[in-house]
């Protein structure tokens, strides 16, 4: 063994939960989520077993390279673009919404509620994936949670 | 019994990655390295990043040589040159021209609306994103320069504010009449709820190059944004070889242009360095500080036969979230700039030329530091510290533990322990402190930054002054070996006490067992609240008339109970708690319990003043 991770065993353990929180985080755009999470597995992977904790380097790479999409794309248009559309397509009932809502959180805000109110991550771990803070992470869940209250409802469908 | 917001959060199941992402990643990575930064160890990414220059800010003295003429005019007494909008008398001329006639450049009779086109032609800012105000006192006339017959220099501050250390002031008295000069401050606005990209308040000097008094045109004379500094001072003349640099605090993402200018009218050369690109963190606010360096280099200006020594030109610097590399003033469709810092300066070559560098008019015992570096202490603060010094760590424990940095140097020993004065005359260390353990500080808003020369009062044997940073009380001084410093000790003090920096605050960052919470000016003038998070924050504050101020509560107060979800709402004077099985508990702002709370909460709850950070965030302490 030569020290190297078994990226085809994270990405079947952790690749949709990062995926996943990448989307969140862009506000739902699909091309930044692939884009982001293949250009941090492509460096994982180059830099072989110099990469100590695999799924942290992955979230930090990823969460960056959507960053930097994000603010490009806001640069060059003045506004954040459009969710990808998903509407017309009856497989996505209630998407549309959601990510409507997310749009209202900050990208951190909207990448920590999924990560934990979702993926069930404690902050910690969360913290530790994203390179934030744990005190800032909760800040994140706090602010992001109220939010998403006022637009989605507090109440309980059943 | 889940929330309907905690639910619809499974509608991102719906979605998910195609195989095709992980597959792609077999190619390799497709962006420029610079582009991702690494995962940093630490949370922070402080100076010297590995992918930029180190810095070495070559600084000026205060001592500034006289500001050549350009080759219309050469007799003592006459104006300065403005930088902008205009960069000769005889283009001054013309828009004043035009102003007289009421033409389109009328309003540059107003200085302010001269500060304000420069915000918006130079460094494209939105008209409706800008505040336009004058600095207190810059209506006072300042020094004119005046130009040197023979070898004599002349000295010359804009704007010298009332109570200025008059030992600062070596120079010749001025001989010309007096100019104007105006400061103002461009900084910009953002709403509440906006969201906006950073740019830096940058101050812009102003005057009158043609006609003083009402109807005169007024240019600006120089800019300079916060976070980024130029190493040379305006007026100082600059030959083949000089170094200069210029320091920057680089937001995420950021593009760094430097460079010079050479002449003016048919004479024009510019120099740039390649726009660098910070490394910052994205996923957080950080300003990378970074700096950049250029040799003067004159051959091209040499050999145009339009280029006759001396020439005026101007030193620049500029920060945008775009690449751009280029002459900040004149260029173009440049796009939103982060920061602009010019200032004029004259070149010249052959051997009629005046030395660079001008002697200073005081002696020294050592030469000016021709370079600085940068100290970051272990409390996260930095400062300058000359190239050529020596640093030293200190930490002490006892019942009063100190920490902090001494820098002095080398042929200067720097004792273990408290701040001494060196044993030998022209020696001098400078000490910057935090203790902690002595006689009880209340809780105080951080200094403003850049800490202001001001501050170092009086001449004498030692000078200190005392400043808080991120929540913590700090002592600057420097003692020396002599009964007094030299001018030179002491400017080399005041570079570094008005050098010393600390990182930005955001959202969420706790420090010094304080966690910034809201913006100050988000809070004023409205009541608002910070919601308590398990473990960290368990405070909720509340403010009354603008003062910010904090109630801790229980964690999880409801929860803890078994009464489910808190919730808690204020008029300003009493906080009530709200559980989800109907219970609730009022308190008021100074903690006292109501009468009729359950019995949990029938204690007092810690409350007090919160203070806010040198950049505007409400700091309320923390558990653990």
């Amino acid at each position: 063994m030569d020290g190297s991770h078994d990226y085809d065993a994270i990405w079947r353990e952790s690749g949709a939960t990062l995926w996943r929180a990448v989307y969140a985080y862009s506000g739902g755009r699909q091309e930044v989520a692939d884009d982001s999470v293949a250009e941090a597995f492509a460096r994982a992977m180059t830099r072989g077993a110099d990469v100590r904790d695999p799924l942290a380097y992955l979230f930090r790479i990823a969460l960056r390279v959507a960053s930097a999409e994000l603010v490009r794309t806001k640069q060059e248009t003045g506004t954040m673009p459009e969710t990808t559309a998903l509407t017309g397509d009856p497989s996505m009932n209630g998407l549309p919404d959601l990510l409507r809502a997310m749009k209202e959180l900050s990208p951190a805000q909207r990448a920590s509620v999924y990560l934990h109110y979702h993926a069930d991550l404690p902050v910690r771990r969360i913290a530790h994936l994203t390179g934030m803070s744990s005190a800032a992470v909760k800040v994140h869940l706090v602010r992001g949670r109220r939010r998403l209250r006022e637009l989605l409802g507090e109440e309980d469908d059943a | 019994m889940t929330e309907r917001w905690r639910k619809r959060l499974g509608d991102l199941d719906k979605v998910g990655p195609d195989e095709q992402v992980f597959h792609r990643a077999a190619a390799g990575p497709q962006l420029p390295n610079e582009s991702i930064p690494l995962p940093s160890r630490g949370s922070r990414v402080v100076g010297g990043v590995a992918a930029f220059v180190v810095f070495a800010l070559a600084i000026s003295v205060f001592v500034i040589p006289a500001l050549r003429m350009d080759q219309t005019a050469g007799a003592p007494g006459e104006a300065l040159l403005p930088l902008w909008p205009a960069r000769t008398l005889d283009e001054a001329e013309r828009f004043q021209q035009n102003a007289d006639d009421a033409g389109e450049w009328y309003e540059l009779v107003d200085p302010s609306r001269t500060a304000s086109r420069f915000a918006t032609d130079v460094m494209g800012w939105s008209p409706d994103r800008l505040r336009v105000s004058e600095r207190a006192g810059s209506d006072q006339p300042g020094l004119a320069t005046s130009y040197p017959s023979g070898n004599a220099t002349a000295v010359a501050y804009y704007g010298v504010p009332s109570g200025y250390p008059t030992g600062y002031s070596t120079g010749y008295p001025s001989t010309g009449s007096l100019s104007p000069f105006r400061t103002f401050v461009l900084s910009p606005t953002c709403g509440p709820t906006e969201r906006c990209v950073y740019v830096a308040e940058t101050e812009v000097t102003v005057f009158q190059p043609i006609r003083e008094g009402d109807g005169g045109v007024w240019m600006v004379l120089e800019a300079r944004s916060d976070g980024s500094t130029l190493s040379v001072g305006e007026g100082m003349t600059l030959t083949d070889g000089d170094e200069i640099a210029a320091g920057f605090g680089i937001p995420e993402g950021a593009h760094v242009n430097f460079g010079y200018h050479v002449g003016s009218g048919a004479c024009g050369v510019t120099v740039t360095t390649d726009t660098f690109r910070s490394p910052a963190d994205p996923s957080r606010f950080i300003l990378v500080s970074g700096g950049s360096g250029l040799t003067v280099t004159l051959d091209d200006v040499r050999s145009d036969p339009d280029c006759v020594s001396p020439q005026p030109g101007y030193i620049f610097s500029s920060m945008a979230y775009e690449p751009y590399a280029g002459d900040v003033l004149t260029d173009t469709g440049k796009g939103l700039m982060i920061s602009v810092s010019a200032v004029p300066v004259a070149f010249a070559w052959d051997e009629a030329a005046p030395p660079s560098n001008v002697e200073p008019t005081f002696t020294s015992p050592a030469p000016a530091p021709a370079a600085w570096k940068t100290w970051i202490d272990t409390l996260g603060w930095t400062i300058d510290v000359p190239a050529g010094w020596q640093e030293a760590e200190i930490a002490t424990q006892g019942r009063v533990s100190t920490v902090g940095g001494a820098f002095a140097p080398k042929d200067t020993p720097i004792p273990d322990g408290e701040p001494t004065a060196p044993s030998e005359p022209g020696q001098i260390i400078v000490y910057v402190l935090h203790r902690e353990g002595g006689s009880y500080e209340p809780p105080a808003d951080d200094s403003s930054f850049p800490l202001s020369c001001d501050l170092l009062i009086q001449p004498g044997a030692d000078q200190g002054t005392v400043f808080r940073g991120d929540g913590l009380p700090f002592e600057f001084s420097y003692a020396v070996g002599d009964d007094r410093p030299t001018a030179q000790q002491r400017e080399i003090a005041c570079h570094m006490l008005e050098s010393i920096r600390f990182q930005p605050w955001a959202e969420g960052d706790v420090r010094n067992g304080l966690m910034a919470t809201i913006p100050r000016d988000v809070l004023i003038p409205k009541i608002q609240f910070a919601q308590p998070t398990e473990g960290v924050l368990d405070g909720t504050w509340v403010t009354d008339a603008g003062l910010p101020y904090f109630v801790a509560l229980p964690i999880d107060h409801c929860e803890a109970a078994g009464r489910g979800e808190s919730s808690w709402e204020t008029d300003g004077q009493v906080l009530t708690i709200s559980c989800a099985d109907g219970t609730s508990a009022r308190f008021a702002r100074d903690g006292t319990p109501a009468e009729g709370n359950p019995q949990e909460w029938t204690d007092p709850l810690p409350s007090g003043e919160a203070i806010v950070s040198w950049n505007g965030w409400v700091l309320t302490p923390v558990k653990g």
